[in-house]
């Protein structure tokens, strides 16, 4: 898993040639995440607050699909911080007047389709509710926006593990997936890994993207084609998974499978990991 | 799969196409010939594919060669109603479960335009029972919300075919209600009839039981033991029921297209009260059977059923695994209209007493529990007797429509339960008892038209069920005493000849 990151990293930063920012802002700043991680009690920037991250203790992620290989099928995850919640549309203003190539009437076409904020009045009028999640935001600009606060999106596993995470050690135990029932993404979304359950952290208004959102496609077909993790989800085929009880789980990765970079959707946003 | 032009190359290149396939048109005599290929058909001009609603059909088509067909499905995902009172969040193609029908010709070239609302959640696709090909177009058609695919196939077999998606998990976009049926006429076009319908049967796993109020979820554990708490007949309870029945006129021929989507349950679709003049077994292109009771409709599968609907009256279309039908929702309404054929049903001609004796006396022997045999007592009783003695006419009478809650079936029975028609008018519901009903009652505003037939009560029976009903299920009211029957019946101008004694009271 980790060297597919590295290697999408790698030919992204190479094919597309986003510019990488190095004006982190002050919650992301390595200085903070060491000395919050090692156990400091300053309110100010280790616990959560409007605007703020908070800190994932290193902890697993049990892996929804089966490894081929037969290795652990229980997948460490480093300590992270991530985002309380999505980027609003006042956080991604803030970011597009500072980056004027990421407004709507400059961005490249090659990434983001023609519906790129496509709620906004113009570039600068993100429209009325600013502190709404920012939605119709394509892969590329959503890890543009996270480099230029000096962060990142998160993985796949590390999504999972805060928020997609039924226990999947305990296969057979279906209904348990479902966290948030006011939203209307609640089918689809788990909860955090227990270690993790209490965090602040909201989640289930929307999907949100994922820097490694297409390792592991989940396709659609009866075709049997296998896809570059070896997987192919036969009509989401349990065998397959770890566990076939998990559907929220099969609609999330069939979703993340269904998804290009430039894609933006209504209800696709996403925050930012560190 | 032998063919050496590629679908795309057909329909991005239409000229050249019907100049190759012009030239590869060969002995048409192995059309049904199941091991060899068909030739492929010049395909001439292009339309929009024919689509109706459900239970309606499109006409029959009257191209006498293949085309070009346009197929535009846009998938919805919103709040629909399953029964009165029970919300679900539908996965539909189109507006409703099941899909719109589909009606194409053999030979038809399908440029097929998926579109993925973009205020849906997830990534939906379609896969096309009636395409040859991988996956029936679910891998080429798979698509994020807010998107739209294109893909071309070629309907090489005539049948009825069903189309759903596949997307991961397909059993739960099925259980939501993402099918529907399409059907590809053979060349000659399918024989003429009268009337045509169509009717899918479906599941939903709901959390909450049969009837439980409110929006529901999906229940993966009810899916995974496939235990469904709703088995329906195009998408919803009621959906060919009352002001939805399926109308014809007495001595039509009627053609019924059918579908199962499951994704479990097999069913057994029967009319009772009609039998199947003729059968295209799993929705093949032959009628294989003549004379058919009840025919199978697998999962994933179809069958074409015809009949002429000789005699008036209504018949219930089922699945005649019982329960399903009356106690989940499989069931709808054949509603023939006519002048009555006696010659080949009488109906009702006598009815009378029987009074064989013993027979009740063993019965009562093997189960003494069971007291339904009323006191003999000629005076009037206390109230909690009365409501005692009502319990259990209810309980061996009432209960089999009304149910042990009193809440009825939605638009089957009616509820007694919190029932604005049993407790705004005590006279009333003493008429209903004492006469039947026949026409149709507006209960808690919903229509009922069913038929109560009238009951071989006793006015202490009677009285006993009112004063029963009219103070359980959540009701309270007065009760109903003998003398308030005998009322009714002089208001009504009824003799107490009309009322029948009951058999078990041995007089």
């Amino acid at each position: 898993m980790r060297s597919k990151i590295a290697a999408a990293w790698l030919l992204i930063n190479l094919t597309c040639n986003v510019a990488v920012a190095a004006n982190a802002a002050k919650e992301f700043t390595a200085d903070n995440i060491d000395r919050c991680a090692a156990g400091a009690a300053d309110a100010a920037t280790c616990d959560s607050d409007k605007r703020g991250a908070i800190h994932i203790p290193a902890g697993r992620y049990f892996s929804f699909f089966k490894r081929k290989d037969g290795g652990s099928q229980d997948i460490p995850v480093a300590a992270f911080w991530l985002d309380i919640k999505p980027v609003t549309r006042a956080d991604y203003l803030d970011f597009v007047r500072r980056r004027p190539a990421w407004r709507k009437s400059q961005i490249k076409a090659l990434f983001a389709e023609n519906n790129y904020l496509a709620d906004w009045a113009d570039d600068l009028n993100p429209g009325e509710d600013t502190q709404a999640a920012v939605m119709f935001v394509s892969w590329f600009a959503a890890r543009a926006y996270c480099t230029d606060r000096g962060g990142r999106l998160p993985t796949v596993a590390e999504w999972e593990r805060v928020a997609g995470a039924v226990d999947n050690t305990k296969v057979g135990a279906p209904d348990t997936a479902i966290a948030n029932p006011q939203s209307p993404f609640r089918f689809a979304m788990g909860q955090s890994a227990a270690d993790v359950r209490s965090t602040p952290l909201t989640f289930g208004s929307a999907w949100e993207w994922t820097v490694d959102f297409n390792s592991a496609l989940a396709l659609g077909a009866t075709s049997g084609a296998v896809n570059n993790s070896g997987s192919s989800l036969f009509c989401g085929d349990g065998f397959r998974s770890n566990n076939a009880t998990d559907y929220a789980a099969f609609l999330r990765y069939s979703f993340r499978s269904s998804l290009r970079a430039n894609y933006t959707l209504k209800n696709l946003g996403f925050r930012c990991a560190r | 799969m032998k063919y050496s032009i590629s679908l795309p190359a057909v329909a991005c290149t239409c000229v050249v196409a019907v100049f190759l396939l012009s030239k590869m048109e060969v002995n048409a005599s192995d059309a049904h010939s199941p091991l060899t290929s068909t030739a492929l058909e010049a395909i001439q001009g292009e339309e929009f594919a024919a689509m109706t609603a459900a239970p309606n059909v499109p006409p029959p088509l009257t191209r006498n060669y293949a085309t070009k067909v346009v197929l535009n499905l846009e998938v919805k995902e919103h709040v629909k109603t399953l029964t009165d009172g029970v919300t679900y969040t539908y996965w539909t193609f189109g507006d409703d479960a099941p899909g719109n029908f589909i009606r194409i010709r053999e030979g038809d070239l399908v440029e097929t335009h998926f579109s993925n609302h973009p205020d849906n959640t997830v990534a939906h696709n379609v896969d096309f029972h009636a395409a040859t090909g991988p996956g029936g177009g679910g891998e080429a058609s798979f698509v994020a919300p807010g998107h739209t695919t294109t893909f071309t196939w070629r309907a090489m077999k005539p049948g009825l075919f069903l189309y759903h998606c596949v997307a991961a998990p397909a059993g739960l976009h099925l259980a939501n209600g993402m099918y529907g049926l399409l059907l590809v006429e053979p060349k000659t076009g399918m024989p003429k009839v009268d009337k045509e319908f169509f009717i899918v049967q479906g599941e939903f796993y709901t959390k909450g039981a049969y009837g439980d109020r409110g929006q529901q979820e999906f229940s993966m554990e009810k899916a995974l033991k496939e235990r469904p708490d709703y088995i329906v007949l195009n998408g919803h309870v009621g959906a060919l029921m009352g002001e939805n029945a399926l109308r014809v006129k007495a001595g039509q021929s009627v053609r019924l297209y059918l579908g199962d989507a499951g994704p479990s349950l097999t069913s057994s679709f029967h009319i009772v009260g009609e039998i199947f003049d003729a059968v295209y077994g799993e929705g093949g292109s032959t009628i294989n059977q003549h004379n058919v009771q009840t025919t199978v409709v697998p999962v994933g599968g179809a069958a074409m059923v015809e009949l002429i609907a000789d005699v008036p009256g209504d018949y219930a279309l089922v699945d005649h695994s019982m329960f399903r039908a009356f106690n989940k929702g499989a069931m709808g309404t054949l509603k023939v209209e006519g002048a009555p054929r006696t010659e080949l049903f009488s109906g009702r001609q006598s009815e009378a007493i029987y009074n064989p004796g013993t027979h009740l006396q063993r019965v009562a022997a093997v189960e003494p529990a069971a007291p339904i045999t009323p006191p003999a007592v000629k005076y009037s009783i206390a109230d909690s007797a009365v409501i005692e003695h009502g319990k259990q006419v209810y309980a061996t009478i009432c209960v089999a429509c009304h149910q042990p809650d009193g809440r009825g079936l939605p638009n089957i029975f009616p509820p007694l339960a919190q029932s604005d028609f049993l407790m705004g008018d005590k006279d009333r519901a003493v008429r209903v008892l004492l006469q039947g009903l026949d026409n149709e009652i507006v209960v808690n505003g919903h229509k009922f038209n069913g038929v109560m037939p009238k009951l071989p009560l006793t006015d202490q029976d009677i009285a006993g069920a009112l004063s029963y009903v009219r103070n359980n299920f959540g009701n309270s009211g007065s009760t109903v005493s003998q003398s308030d029957i005998a009322r009714v019946r002089a208001a009504s101008n009824m003799s107490q000849a009309q009322v029948p004694n009951r058999v078990a009271d041995g007089t």
